[in-house]
């Protein structure tokens, strides 16, 4: 309780330190105070409460039923926004087994709560009384052409015009990432600007005091502005039409070769049916013939075996869209230091496979003549103490090798048929990426801890919100290029970025934009860490110039900080 | 469990068994020799299949003395990756004076997850 009480003190006294700091960082970059954040609350607003109980239900609770509330999936959040509304308290002692985190974001005058989910888990809403409910469960045994997979809209939901989401600026197509591990979405949905947004614990109350003291941050001032994301889309075909389904079929065999229908919300706000897969053929086709000993000493082998196809068909499932799109996609890992599949004997148990050698264990002698019966109770026992020494071979080596050195390169070209018809199918545009990281090995003091990334990019006919017209959208052409140095631990994260990005509008001005960021993170006491970021806009327009100081809490039940880069 | 059945040339040199893991997935594994009655093991070879060292091993020191007797593998198999979807396959191949015997190779394969622990014999006939 000591110690507790000397953080919070320790704590106050850094944001009375850094007062005089973000006052002169504002008045620098001449911040519009046109945050909706910022402007006085409707009289409809509503105030929420937040109860988590042991039965692994999220209520949110208020006066009446929430009729307006809108959920949708991202990368590897459910989030649920609740328009007209403010947080007002949260009561969790119980950490879930459907999710690690949650998150709650005051945007404008709406209020977005996301989980993060853990693998096999779904979220859907269900109205109640004095609120809602968010259920969850594992999608195991749903996650195949039924109407509760991943990335489908949730039972309940309001569907709000894409014109009315927060829309930051036309560069809101520059996705914040969902984690780190997150593919990458070239075009989030449009409501999704905050995703990965600090966290106000109790937006009315800490959230308020923390505005007053820093009066240069703002609410409105999102992740996409102090998070990019610089990876290469683990799926590019999807990525290029603006979806990310999350039930990929990645099929290994023939057999498992299969498709998948999805449904899901296109960047723009539409509703998407589809049908999506990736696969790595030459794993597919020629896999049986394919060792680890080949894959380590042949680098045309292991090419092969990384190189990914991705395929994906969506159709809109509105009236107001009835297009078809396709795309192809292309991943190639060209060099990857990280790659589990590569032997490293020299790195001892941080390497995965040296792990294995050293930990899995062989079973009993089985005699021959043994009833099958017993045997297969003799390998079942086995595989479960593997699998457990695995899981943690794995987990060790990700940890030791989350940064090392590696390159990717993708292309995605797509096209569409405007009417849906079959034949009709015209050039879409496409994209294409690279991205180089660089872990500093070799060199002592960051070779574990920091990374440095670059990252480039081109989008043709990419489709974006327009600044001028409310709900409409404009095409461009847009080219990207980022940097990114991490590091972290798990008491303290530093992020530096810097991108630049050249935007033109087809029949349109050209546009061009420097964004960068720092960001600082401290862990207070468990779960609870003190954030602040700092960044600016430099483009050729004036009113793309503005800087930003944001400072928040964070609390998660995964006692994981937001810039500690360390799986 | 149908009995694999490997037949070998009575004048022919001494077997070799080379076990062979594919979808570049890490194995672990042991190889048994028993004797007519399916007791006795004795040890032909064990071993990593990331090594530099061949997953092929001679079976005994004479062929007459292989008949009707036994032969097991057994093998963990890890996904070095893990996560869904993967496969795995093994493959048993035995071979005599450079050649693959009749019946060899056996194989087992089947999806992957997070790892496997395999089990397969044989019984040597000499001809």
């Amino acid at each position: 309780m000591k110690t507790t009480t000397q953080r919070l003190q320790a704590t106050l006294l850094v944001l009375l330190l850094a007062l005089p700091a973000a006052g002169r960082t504002h008045s620098l970059f001449d911040s519009q105070p046109d945050s909706p954040a910022e402007q006085p609350l409707s009289r409809s607003v509503r105030l929420l409460k937040v109860l988590i109980t042991s039965d692994q239900l999220v209520t949110i609770s208020t006066e009446s039923t929430i009729s307006d509330a809108v959920s949708y999936v991202s990368g590897e959040r459910y989030v649920v926004v609740i328009p007209q509304a403010v947080v007002a308290g949260v009561n969790s002692d119980f950490a879930s087994r459907y999710f690690t985190n949650l998150q709650i974001d005051q945007r404008g005058e709406d209020v977005a709560i996301s989980f993060l989910l853990k693998p096999g888990s779904v979220g859907r809403l269900e109205p109640k009384s004095n609120g809602l409910s968010v259920l969850f469960n594992s999608d195991r045994l749903t996650s195949q052409n039924t109407g509760d997979v991943r990335g489908e809209p949730a039972l309940f939901t309001t569907a709000r015009p894409a014109s009315s989401a927060p829309v930051n600026d036309t560069r809101a197509a520059i996705p914040a990432p969902q984690s780190a591990k997150a593919p990458a979405a070239v075009n989030a949905p449009p409501l999704n600007p905050t995703a990965a947004a600090p966290v106000t614990p109790q937006a009315g109350g800490l959230s308020a005091l923390l505005n007053n003291l820093f009066p240069g941050a703002s609410n409105k001032v999102t992740a996409d502005t102090t998070n990019v994301d610089l990876s290469v889309p683990e799926s590019p075909a999807f990525t290029v039409l603006g979806f990310t389904p999350n039930t990929v079929i990645r099929p290994a065999s023939p057999k498992a070769f299969a498709t998948s229908l999805l449904n899901g919300l296109d960047q723009n706000g539409n509703f998407q049916s589809g049908l999506a897969f990736d696969f790595t053929p030459f794993m597919l086709i020629n896999g049986e013939n394919i060792t680890i000993r080949d894959y380590n000493e042949q680098f045309l082998t292991r090419l092969l075996s990384r190189t990914q196809f991705s395929f994906a068909a969506t159709k809109g499932a509105s009236a107001d869209d009835t297009a078809t799109r396709l795309a192809a996609g292309l991943n190639l890992t060209l060099w990857d230091r990280g790659d589990p599949r590569i032997y490293h004997p020299e790195r001892g148990d941080d390497d995965v496979l040296q792990c294995f050698a050293n930990s899995l264990q062989l079973p009993p002698i089985i005699a021959p003549g043994t009833p099958q019966a017993d045997i297969d109770k003799i390998n079942a026992g086995n595989k479960a103490t593997n699998d457990q020494l695995a899981d943690a071979c794995r987990d060790r080596a990700r940890k030791a090798n989350w940064n090392k050195s590696s390159w990717v390169i993708a292309y995605a070209p797509s096209w569409i048929s405007k009417t849906g018809d079959t034949t009709g199918y015209k050039w879409n545009g496409g994209a294409a990426w690279t991205s180089v990281a660089y872990g500093f090995e070799g060199i002592s003091g960051l070779e574990r801890i920091a990374q440095l990334i670059f990252h480039a990019r081109y989008r043709s006919r990419e489709r974006a919100p327009d600044p001028a017209n409310a709900g409409k959208f404009l095409t461009q052409n847009s080219t990207f290029f980022g940097a990114r140095f991490r590091a972290g631990s798990p008491k303290f994260g530093l992020n530096f970025e810097d991108t630049f990005i050249r935007t033109h509008v087809l029949g349109g001005k050209t546009d061009n934009l420097n964004r960068f960021s720092i960001g600082g993170e401290a862990r207070i006491t468990d779960n609870l860490y003190f954030v602040i970021t700092s960044g600016g806009n430099i483009g050729a327009d004036n009113s793309q110039k503005k800087g930003f100081v944001i400072t928040s809490f964070k609390y998660g039940f995964n006692p994981k900080s937001q810039f500690n880069p360390q799986p | 469990m149908p009995e694999n059945i490997v037949v070998l040339k009575r004048n022919g040199s001494v077997p070799q068994i080379e076990l062979t893991f594919g979808f570049a997935q890490f194995a672990k594994y042991r190889i048994l020799l028993f004797d007519r009655e399916g007791r006795n093991p004795v040890e032909i070879g064990h071993g990593i299949n990331i090594d530099v060292i061949p997953d092929k091993f001679p079976i005994g020191t004479s062929v007459a003395a292989l008949d009707g007797r036994f032969i097991t593998w057994q093998a963990v198999i890890a996904s070095p990756t893990g996560g869904p979807g993967q496969q795995f396959s093994q493959r048993a191949t035995f071979t005599q004076d450079g050649t693959t015997c009749p019946n060899s190779p056996f194989t087992q394969t089947g999806p992957l997850s997070n790892t496997i622990t395999t089990f397969d014999q044989a019984k040597f006939q000499v001809e």
